[in-house]
């Protein structure tokens, strides 16, 4: 698992030995003329015409067919002070970080709770502790929508137990932390597995090697399980950071950004850029295509940061090592 | 790292402990509270306890959805118990009574689902070969551009590909979304292809030609049939790649007779708790064929993936 991903990440590609030359290269032109239309019409294509709409006012109801160029009005508006982008940004990088924090942590400790050999049965508890993975996110999200509903299981088990009940959706810090934790029973199952194919590959020379050293039980943890368990999960981080910063799905099933950040706001505590620009696009009232394309040029700006970023670190190690 | 050179450096440290441990053993033989044995079947105990208590929080949203699926009508999210009074069907009933929307939705995620997936699959293969097999202008810079575009997050792409389908009148129809899934995300396919024919020995290639196949019969008769797993994990992730969205889909359709099933049970979860009980009869309908797929093909998905992903 560990290699597998460090190979991808890594873009290391083997050239073809010699003797393949026998083949002219219009043939394989041939083979690469479906993928290569593909991407220009459906992936190319739409990036640069993107980038074109974020220019203009075009609106999906008010001016769906004459719209003008504003040239950087969108961007202007995005930024000024009245703009949604800084505030909206604030909970982004929050939800993004913590919640994959959480997932990580969380299903490398599982992953640990599982590693005990004395556990006979631990295979029923491993495909159990799966399922929230194997089910579709579209309909578990919603599911937890309801869980947290104001009169929802959640809130009867609260109050059976003489507590009060909690307005999970409707308020700033629980409806935040219901994304946290519909979030991690979606994800931790994941790490769970990448944690427990790490656990397995562990030579077990290691073992009795540092038990015949007279390692304790804590500074064999700390010194040779643990630092397996993070490598596995490191070049995992980044593909799970940017797909946090990228989840819209969750938070418009689950919260719609709600609730709203002051009266007539357009944007949620709970909304991230990514759910966001959906509401420009297709939230109650919004259709605002332009300024939704001005969002999502500034999404892939900052993706596209963090991943030189990322690549810089990652070429920092291997030079390092 | 480094501590696992200083734990093997330590000779006299561990003989030292040897004998404190051998001494300790023979204390521990008087007090069977202290014996080895006892003690890890105490920590397994331990661990066991966590485990359930993890199990039930885990498994409480599935298994409370599954019971409110048998309600019946009425009553679901207001409901003080977990299990019902009366086990029915009647929504199971409702939903799949000929001619619902329900029924609509399955076909809908089907053809949108299947349709996609196999474009996915068909693309992927033919790049993937030629990327691995041939050489050609442009071949490394090919590669480092399919891996940036994987990047571009699909959310940002979204009003383009509005206004685009808009223009060939294609926005809420059921081709438009097979197009966009089907050919818009085949960049990661293609590299994982790539990889996974890499993995697969030359020499077969080599014997091939030998026997006087050509380019295409060595493609088809030789590469074709060995990457099989490889065609099985992707169509199953092109499938739910369809079947599990929901930015896109509910941007680009908006006719509710068109809706995949995820997307069109939205109308039963955001409504008043009545169509509660329905929503979660829905959801168990809609989960099943996923949970079962997941599991039965988790080989091929997995070998898909780690043979893919690691090169041969």
């Amino acid at each position: 698992m560990q290699q597998a991903h460090q190979s991808v990440a890594g873009s290391g590609f083997v050239e073809p030995p010699p003797q393949e030359k026998r083949f002219t290269w219009p043939t394989a032109y041939w083979y690469l003329l479906p993928v290569a239309l593909s991407a220009l019409v459906f992936t190319i294509g739409p990036f640069f015409y993107t980038f074109y709409i974020s220019f203009t006012n075009y609106h999906r109801v008010f001016r769906a067919r004459d719209y003008d160029w504003v040239g950087l009005e969108n961007y202007r508006r995005a930024l000024s002070s009245g703009g949604e982008l800084f505030p909206v940004l604030g909970w982004t990088f929050a939800f993004m970080f913590i919640s994959t924090a959480l997932n990580v942590f969380g299903g490398l400790i599982l992953a640990l709770l599982l590693n005990n050999k004395e556990l006979h049965e631990r295979n029923i508890y491993r495909t159990l502790l799966i399922i929230p993975w194997a089910l579709p996110g579209i309909l578990t999200i919603q599911v937890w929508s309801g869980l947290f509903g104001l009169s929802g299981p959640f809130n009867l088990i609260l109050e059976n137990m003489g507590f009060e009940r909690v307005r999970w959706l409707m308020e700033e810090q629980p409806a935040r932390a219901a994304l946290l934790i519909a979030n991690f029973w979606l994800s931790y199952p994941f790490f769970m597995t990448v944690g427990l194919a790490a656990l397995q590959a562990i030579p077990r020379d290691l073992y009795e090697v540092a038990d015949l050293d007279g390692a304790g039980s804590s500074q064999i943890f700390r010194d040779i399980t643990w630092p397996f368990l993070i490598a596995s999960v490191t070049p995992l981080l980044i593909t799970q950071l940017a797909f946090q910063f990228n989840n819209a799905g969750l938070i418009i099933l689950l919260t719609n950004g709600n609730p709203q950040a002051y009266p007539g706001a357009r944007y949620g505590v709970t909304d991230t850029l990514a759910s966001f620009s959906y509401k420009l696009i297709n939230g109650q009232g919004n259709g605002d295509m332009g300024y939704a394309a001005a969002y999502g040029v500034f999404t892939f700006l900052i993706i596209a940061t963090f991943t030189l970023l990322s690549s810089k670190v990652t070429n920092a190690f291997k030079e390092a090592n | 790292m480094a501590g696992i050179s200083t734990v093997s450096s330590a000779p006299v440290n561990a003989q030292v402990a040897t004998k404190k441990a051998f001494v300790e053993s023979e204390l521990q033989k008087t007090d069977w509270r202290h014996s080895a044995k006892f003690q890890s079947s105490l920590r397994t105990w331990l661990i066991r306890i966590i485990i359930w208590i993890v199990l039930i929080v885990v498994m409480f949203p599935v298994v409370y959805v599954v019971m409110t699926s048998f309600k019946g009508d009425g009553k679901g999210l207001n409901s003080q118990t977990l299990f019902p009074r009366e086990y029915t069907l009647d929504l199971y009933r409702q939903l799949l009574r000929p001619g619902s929307n329900f029924l609509r939705w399955v076909q809908n995620s089907l053809i949108m689902g299947v349709t996609a997936g196999a474009l996915q699959v068909i693309f992927s293969t033919f790049g993937g070969y030629a990327f691995s097999r041939m050489k050609f202008a442009g071949r490394k810079h090919g590669i480092l551009f399919l891996l940036i575009i994987q990047m571009l997050p699909i959310n940002m792409q979204a009003v383009a590909y509005y206004k685009m389908l808009g223009a060939v009148g294609l926005t809420n129809t059921r081709m438009g979304i097979i197009l966009i899934f089907g050919l818009g995300g085949s960049a990661l396919s293609v590299w994982l292809m790539k990889n996974f024919i890499d993995s697969i020995p030359r020499d077969l290639d080599e014997a091939s030609y030998l026997d006087g196949g050509t380019q295409w019969t060595t493609f088809w008769r030789v590469i074709f049939p060995l990457v099989q797993p490889m065609l099985v994990a992707q169509f199953i992730f092109g499938f739910i790649g369809v079947y599990n969205e929901y930015v896109l889909t509910s941007i680009l359709i908006f006719d509710d007779r068109l809706y995949p099933l995820g997307v069109g049970v939205r109308t039963f979860s955001t409504a008043v708790s009545t169509s509660w009980t329905l929503f979660c009869a829905a959801a168990v309908l809609g989960s099943v064929p996923i949970l079962i797929i997941f599991f039965a093909a988790q080989r091929f998905l997995v070998e898909g993936l780690t043979r893919g992903a690691v090169k041969g």
